[in-house]
């Protein structure tokens, strides 16, 4: 048991409100606090996305919907589409361009492209 | 003097030959923040250097004739470094300026409502982390970009993103902006700390996710989706782009090449440089102090 804690608490709390936000916004409609569960994946406790559901709804970020036991969560959508015309704002200035901006993955060139495709290519098959 | 004084700008100039095979070698954490320093000191190093070369220039009356004899320099060297030291003014000026504007247009995306973690709802997929003056930032990735990822691929993101504030890399990459900006040479270095930075995230996020094996396939998933997302992408690329194919293979690597010794090398070239400063100082001062004593 302390073993799995110990496993467990190397994603902090941050990092799951993330994953589970991040779950809810890929999902086609509202979900169940089980459903957000098996999405997330990995060894998650039904009492934590619970917890972390709570707190998302708190913050205004997610919706809650229907009787307590039984609630859908959805993501909060009116605020990312005011945040997706700021985002545009901003990045049309170049504020991007040097990048104290830390982008997950920059545009590929056609090599890039080849290389990565050949190398998912090669792990993919068993 | 006459050799000392150039030190700053050889090891500069071996920093900027050695920096990106250098780079694929060291252990992200500590070498993005080694090399970081020996920008640093290279950089003021070398506007030290132009400041005593050129103002040697300055200082060419009269009197001078016996300094002449003993540090024989001429003009055209020291006019060299006046033009140097002109040129890494203004770059740092452009810099300073640029990265105060990037900063400022930024925290329009700080201050808006939401948690650290925000999605905006925009198809392109995109995902980035915008660091905060207070240290921490914000996590901002588009609803496309999360789409396009499964849980575990998420899961990689996020730690990714989040690991850059942890470790305060804008720090890192604002120094290296500037020290490129005072000299030309630095530029590939400034590359290397942008690689190195990259490299330390993908290394937590592996420690997050558990898989190096996942954390390439977020990469190259998210990589490829970006590039054949339906709506042409309007952001520009960046000045230093890191290679999500570099970043993919060292993760693919069968075990993670890195060699303790290199950063040793970097650390004994940057201290070199100090040295090599101090002397240059120590030799110009009693210059200036024989000139006034004539």
């Amino acid at each position: 048991m302390a073993r799995r804690d110990a496993a467990r608490s190397r994603r902090s709390a941050g990092q799951l409100e993330g994953e589970i936000l991040s779950a809810l916004w890929a999902a086609d409609g509202p979900m169940t606090a089980i459903e957000v569960q098996a999405a997330v994946g990995g060894d998650l406790a039904y009492n934590t996305v619970h917890t972390i559901l709570t707190r998302l709804h708190g913050k205004g970020q997610v919706h809650r919907l229907g009787p307590a036991g039984r609630s859908t969560y959805r993501p909060v959508k009116g605020a990312a589409e005011a945040a997706a015309e700021q985002m545009r704002a901003v990045l049309d200035t170049g504020a991007d361009r040097n990048e104290i901006l830390m982008r997950f993955v920059t545009t590929l060139d056609a090599a890039d492209e080849a290389a990565l495709r050949a190398a998912l290519g090669d792990e993919g098959s068993p | 003097m006459t050799v000392a004084v150039y030190l700053p700008l050889l090891v500069s100039f071996v920093l900027a030959m050695s920096a990106r095979p250098v780079a694929k070698v060291l252990p992200p954490r500590a070498g993005l923040w080694t090399l970081t320093a020996a920008s640093m000191i290279a950089g003021a190093g070398t506007v030290w250097t132009s400041l005593l070369l050129g103002s040697l220039l300055v200082d060419d009356i009269p009197a001078l004739d016996a300094a002449e004899r003993l540090v024989p320099i001429d003009d055209t060297v020291s006019l060299a470094a006046a033009v140097l030291l002109a040129v890494g003014a203004v770059r740092s000026f452009l810099a300073v300026r640029r990265l105060l504007q990037a900063r400022r247009r930024l925290r329009r995306l700080s201050a808006m409502p939401g948690g650290d973690f925000l999605v905006v709802a925009d198809p392109r997929p995109d995902a980035f982390a915008v660091p905060s003056r207070t240290g921490g930032g914000r996590v901002v990735v588009t609803e496309g970009m999360l789409r396009a990822l499964d849980a575990g691929q998420r899961r990689a993101l996020i730690a990714h993103e989040r690991a850059h504030l942890r470790a305060r890399h804008s720090v890192a990459l604002s120094l290296g902006e500037l020290a490129a900006a005072m000299n030309p040479l630095l530029v590939p270095v400034r590359r290397a700390i942008g690689f190195l930075c990259e490299r330390d995230a993908d290394e937590d996020a592996v420690a997050v996710a558990g898989s190096r094996r996942l954390v390439a396939e977020a990469l190259a998933v998210a990589a490829l989706a970006r590039s054949t997302s339906a709506v042409a992408s309007p952001l520009a690329p960046g000045f230093h782009q890191v290679s999500v194919a570099d970043r993919v293979s060292a993760l693919l690597a069968p075990e993670p090449v890195t060699r303790g010794w290199h950063l040793w090398a970097v650390a004994a070239m940057t201290l070199l440089a100090v040295g090599a400063s101090f002397d240059a100082t120590r030799d110009f001062a009693s210059i200036v102090v024989m000139l006034v004593m004539h």
